[in-house]
């Protein structure tokens, strides 16, 4: 399903200390020059909005390390129902849990507007990893915080209303959008993937947004849904509910 | 379930007769004498806490006999269980990698003897053994995808599928009695509830209504599994 575009851009690619997300990645602690030797077979992909970099079930075949844009990373669940785990914006890195399994991707990932991702083949990310005990250690920090996002999100699921866990992904979605001229944040999400982060109904959604609406801590413009409040915002996230 | 009454022996960790199945496993036998060498043991009883949400991790612990639960606290101070831990299995871990406080509380839930490492023993190992620091890979590999199954089910599934499928999720991971019917741990409604992630009295209400239907037999605190297809069914497991 997945169309790729401008494929191996091998000759106009930075090196991997020159990248600009280097020195907040798992990759930090690895010294100039060991980056570029291991990833020698890297490649720069493309997607348009809705592509899909890699789906459920797929042989690991290597990891992705997010350029521009965001993805979505799901998984199917109950009665082939997507679900969001989590947003990958630009800097994380995508797939690196999967390795283990040695067989395939446990989840699926798609781009929510144009993406372009670091492409590292399984081989060469797998060949560092037995070489270079810091990394593996960068790998285990990045994975207990992956678990330690969802263990806090299932039990903000189970043990809070869906308004409020509706509103703390919100936040986790936006917080890295730049703000609107007027202070409003975008959120750039179908109304069918915010529904997906809580695994309700877009029936039900529409809801929880008019409500939202209602006490102008967002707006749905064009439709396009943007941030306006988001002290407000916060404070519902807590279960702390602002008066209209 | 055993109740213990004073602190048995432990023997050395390569002497252990659940080494084969532990992360320890891949370790040299100068690795594991000095691991043993610095180990402490404990009996918790039933109970009893032994890490607290919030606090500073100072070592990593292996449970020896017994289970545990692991929990987090819920804004309303409910309490959801976000795994469960037996023999061998170790716990306190993630929190000493990722150099943060624990971020959930771990309560025996019957008398559990558990080995403590201490922090600095596990980080060298790690360093030192890059085929030890793979198994921990590995066992965070799985921590992982038993959390986005279980986020996935609490968002999507209703409360009768997720008390069926926590009823399952507690015969697969502790096992059957004897008899091959009765799920061998002996968890109060209220911690099935909250590993389903319902209230209390749901949790009552549906394991009385799974009684009513013969899918389960309740005796006390033990739960019989009359008809494991029926469960399977209502858990409408999709792996």
């Amino acid at each position: 399903m997945s169309t790729i575009r401008n494929n191996d851009e091998k000759s106009t690619r930075k090196s991997c200390t020159e990248c600009r997300f280097h020195d907040f990645s798992v990759f930090k602690n690895c010294p100039p020059g060991v980056l570029e030797d291991a990833f020698s077979n890297r490649s720069m992909r493309s997607y348009a909005k809705g592509d899909v970099l890699m789906s459920q079930g797929d042989a690991f075949s290597g990891v992705y390390c997010i350029q521009e844009g965001m993805v979505k990373v799901t998984r199917i669940g109950n009665k082939n129902k997507e679900f969001i785990l989590w947003f990958a914006h630009p800097g994380d890195i995508i797939g690196m849990d999967s390795f283990m399994s040695n067989d395939s991707y446990s989840f699926s990932s798609t781009a929510l507007e144009p993406v372009s991702a670091c492409f590292i083949p399984a081989s060469d990310f797998k060949n560092l990893l037995t070489r270079d005990p810091l990394l593996s250690i960068g790998l285990m920090k990045d994975m207990c915080d992956k678990i330690n996002f969802i263990e806090e999100r299932i039990t903000s699921i189970a043990r809070k209303k869906i308004k409020e866990h509706f509103a703390e992904m919100l936040i986790s979605l936006a917080v890295k959008n730049k703000k609107l001229p007027g202070g409003d944040i975008p959120v750039n999400c179908s109304v069918k993937d915010l529904a997906d982060i809580i695994g309700t109904t877009k029936h039900y959604l529409y809801k929880i947004l008019s409500d939202f609406s209602d006490k102008k801590v967002i707006s749905v413009r064009n439709r396009k849904l943007v941030i306006r409040n988001m002290d407000k915002l916060s404070m519902i996230a807590v279960g702390d509910e602002p008066l209209v | 379930m055993k109740t213990l009454s004073r602190k048995p022996d432990i023997p050395p960790c390569e002497a252990c007769d659940g080494l084969s199945t532990s992360i320890f496993c891949v370790l040299t036998k100068p690795e594991l004498s000095h691991l043993s060498e610095n180990k402490t043991f404990n009996l918790y009883k039933k109970g009893q806490v032994i890490f607290y949400e919030g606090n500073m991790p100072q070592g990593i612990y292996c449970i020896h006999s017994g289970k545990v639960k692991i929990h987090k606290m819920g804004d309303d101070g409910k309490m959801q269980i976000v795994r469960l831990a037996k023999k061998n299995n170790i716990i306190g871990y993630r929190a000493l990698l990722s150099g943060e406080n624990y971020n959930a509380t771990a309560t025996a839930i019957e008398d559990t003897l558990v080995c403590f490492f201490p922090k600095n023993i596990y980080l060298n190992l790690l360093a030192g053994n890059p085929r030890f620091s793979m198994s921990t890979i590995q066992m965070l590999s799985t921590d992982l995808k038993v959390a986005e199954h279980m986020i996935t089910n609490m968002a999507q599934k209703q409360v009768r599928e997720r008390m069926a499928e926590a009823l399952l999720l507690l015969k697969e991971f502790f096992g059957l009695e004897e008899d091959g019917a009765t799920i061998n741990t002996v968890l109060t409604r209220e911690d099935i509830g909250n590993l389903a992630g319902t209230t209390t009295e749901t949790s009552i209400r549906v394991l009385s209504d799974f009684n009513k239907s013969r899918i389960v037999k309740l005796m006390g605190k033990k739960i019989r599994i009359l008809n494991l297809k029926e469960l399977i069914k209502i858990a409408n497991l999709s792996e």
